[in-house]
């Protein structure tokens, strides 16, 4: 199973809740050919109730990251 | 246009560059079924065709290779997504340069040069066939190609290569591409060029010298 996004630390916070730091890239075809490639790195808070994988997929399916 | 494909039925399927406007239809169906895909997050798509594993209508897309990389952490040739549309199933593939142990059904007059590597994606469904089979690319003599399909010799150039699609060491069809290199690319003009680049960067230049020693392989 692979992830279209890496995580690259987590840190613990209080109530068992946790700070997700993670990087994804994407490229997009320039107008006049040839690529521009995109890494956004950045963080994401999950309590303790919800799963980390979808916090981090639904964030970035709905800014058209994914 | 990128890719054709030819199966071995001669059915013709063609992988259309998104900046071509015949790649927009072709993602509006996609999206009928998966409407999850963005156009943007890719560089080419192909019509819908019978996959010959799957046994159900499939299209192709191109994804550009730095975003595949980053998701799995190494260099590849080329990438894509397979879409099943009757199941409603996708993979990831990757094609990578084929450097293991020839398989058992290679013989003297064929030259493995590429394998895909499957992958099953977080919250997308996959066919769990498309994890059952892998596709050499290879080069190969003109009778070993004419007796599978003499007409896979017609049109056949430098930038012409051959697949088969493998389950469980097993040929169990063998497929054509024209035009494997993407147009309009001054270097990589062709599959020998890719095949030269990809093994000179894994440090194998052996296995360049084994290709060319293929009376087969005439350099382009």
């Amino acid at each position: 199973m692979i992830k279209p996004y890496t995580i690259t630390k987590i840190r613990e916070e209080t109530n068992d809740a946790k700070t997700v730091f993670f990087s994804i890239t994407k490229t997009e075809e320039k107008p006049c050919g040839g690529f521009k490639v995109y890494t956004l790195e950045s963080t994401i808070y999950v309590s303790k109730e919800e799963d980390m994988d979808q916090v981090i997929f639904n964030a970035l399916e709905k800014s058209d990251w994914i | 246009m990128s890719d054709s494909l030819f199966k071995l039925d001669n059915t013709r399927v063609d992988n259309v560059p998104i900046s071509e406007d015949e790649s927009s239809p072709l993602f509006d169906k996609l999206k009928e079924v998966f409407p999850w895909v963005k156009n943007i997050n890719y560089n080419g798509i192909s019509n819908p065709y019978q996959h010959e594993i799957l046994n159900e209508t499939v299209m192709r897309t191109c994804v550009p290779t730095a975003t595949v990389e980053s998701m799995i952490g190494k260099k590849v040739a080329s990438a894509h997504r397979l879409f099943a549309l009757d199941s409603k199933t996708s993979m990831l593939y990757v094609t990578n340069l084929f450097q293991d142990e020839n398989p058992p059904w290679v013989t003297d007059d064929m030259f493995i040069i590429g394998v895909t590597e499957h992958f099953e994606e977080l919250n997308r469904p996959i066919n769990p066939l498309m994890l059952t089979f892998k596709e050499y690319f290879f080069v190969a003599s003109d009778s070993l190609i004419s007796s599978y399909n003499p007409s896979f010799l017609e049109n056949k150039d430098s930038d012409t290569v051959f697949s088969a699609l493998v389950v469980d060491d097993e040929i169990k069809t063998i497929r054509k591409y024209n035009d494997f290199v993407k147009d309009g690319n001054d270097f990589l003009i062709n599959w020998q060029s890719v095949y030269f680049l990809f093994a000179k960067k894994a440090r194998r230049m052996d296995l360049i010298r084994e290709l060319f020693n293929k009376d087969f392989v005439i350099p382009a």
